[in-house]
């Protein structure tokens, strides 16, 4: 009785002990994943709709904006992207991705983009630069942006 | 059949392995961090100093940088690029913060630098902050494979 026992309690704690590995996940389609929730992102913008945006952001998110301090949490991100709006109508905006690269439950993305922002009076203001975004996966699967810079890219 | 006596120390040991710590799953082994952190450390004083040869063996050999107002300077193109750059006299670039998973890193952090410009009487001063993407290697070492990084302060018209 107590082998049969002990030979339970040894069997779960083999089991138990046994550490989880990274499942073997398909590359090309995380990518394809990260790609697709970067044209959503760009969708919601086009769309202007600020909790569409701002669902696509981590609780812990940083955005990293030139010439302006950085940005902590998806809060003042929200607060952020409602200041913008008030502001200026989003006419265009486009992006280009050059590299997504994603390794388990983290990828990176660079891309160049361009928005033209509209304001309620005078010419529209034209952004061209280049991103870098830092994508983090969740625990229901789908692609969160953590941490995002942006540059001017004027001379490109 | 087992002798009781016998069977407790292979529990205590199952138990205490299972007790040991596992790496995070969402970031970095303390080795991959300690890595991570040393190429920002041998970052700093390698371009106060120049020292090219040291900047290029941080970068993978994909590697690119991503400076503001220019185009994207590709690993072939980094020793060029890095010979524009200016004296600097005083140069910080702490670590805000690191997050990782598998064989893929992301630090980011501050810069604050002072430098002299061919061209300017007076030093420039310069305040931002950075991402780097770190890599691991098939040898186990850690490498930029991207960075990027922005000012804080207006544009100079």
């Amino acid at each position: 009785m107590i082998r049969e026992v002990l030979a339970t309690a040894v069997t779960f704690l083999l089991v138990a002990c046994t550490r989880p590995t990274a499942p073997a996940r398909d590359a090309s389609a995380d990518r394809a994943a990260v790609n697709a929730a970067m044209d959503a992102y760009i969708a919601a913008i086009r769309s202007g709709d600020t909790t569409v945006i701002t669902r696509f952001w981590v609780e812990d998110a940083v955005y990293m904006a030139p010439t302006t301090p950085t940005v902590h949490g998806r809060a003042a991100l929200d607060s952020l992207h409602r200041s913008v709006v008030r502001t200026a109508r989003v006419t265009d905006v486009s992006v280009r991705t050059e590299e997504t690269v994603v390794d388990q439950e983290l990828a990176f993305q660079t891309a160049t983009y361009s928005e033209t922002l509209q304001p309620a009076h005078g010419a529209p203001n034209v952004i061209r630069g280049r991103l870098l975004f830092v994508w983090r996966r969740q625990a229901d699967g789908t692609w969160r942006i953590a941490r995002a810079m942006g540059t001017d890219a004027t001379g490109t | 059949m087992l002798p009781r006596r016998s069977s407790l120390p292979l529990l205590a040991l199952l138990l205490a392995a299972c007790q040991a710590p596992a790496p995070p799953a969402a970031g970095l082994a303390p080795a991959d961090e300690a890595a991570v952190r040393a190429i920002v450390a041998d970052f700093v004083p390698a371009a106060m100093a120049k020292d090219w040869d040291k900047m290029l063996s941080l970068y993978s050999t994909d590697g690119v940088r991503l400076p503001p107002n220019e185009p994207v300077v590709e690993r072939a193109g980094l020793r060029a690029w890095f010979e524009t750059y200016p004296t600097m006299t005083q140069f910080e670039a702490p670590i805000v913060h690191i997050e990782g998973a598998g064989d893929v890193a992301a630090a980011r952090g501050t810069y604050n630098l002072t430098a002299t410009v061919a061209g300017q009487k007076a030093p420039v001063q310069d305040r931002g902050k950075w991402v780097s993407i770190m890599k691991k290697q098939s040898d186990g070492s850690w490498r930029i494979v991207a960075d990027i990084w922005n000012s804080d302060l207006p544009v100079q018209k």
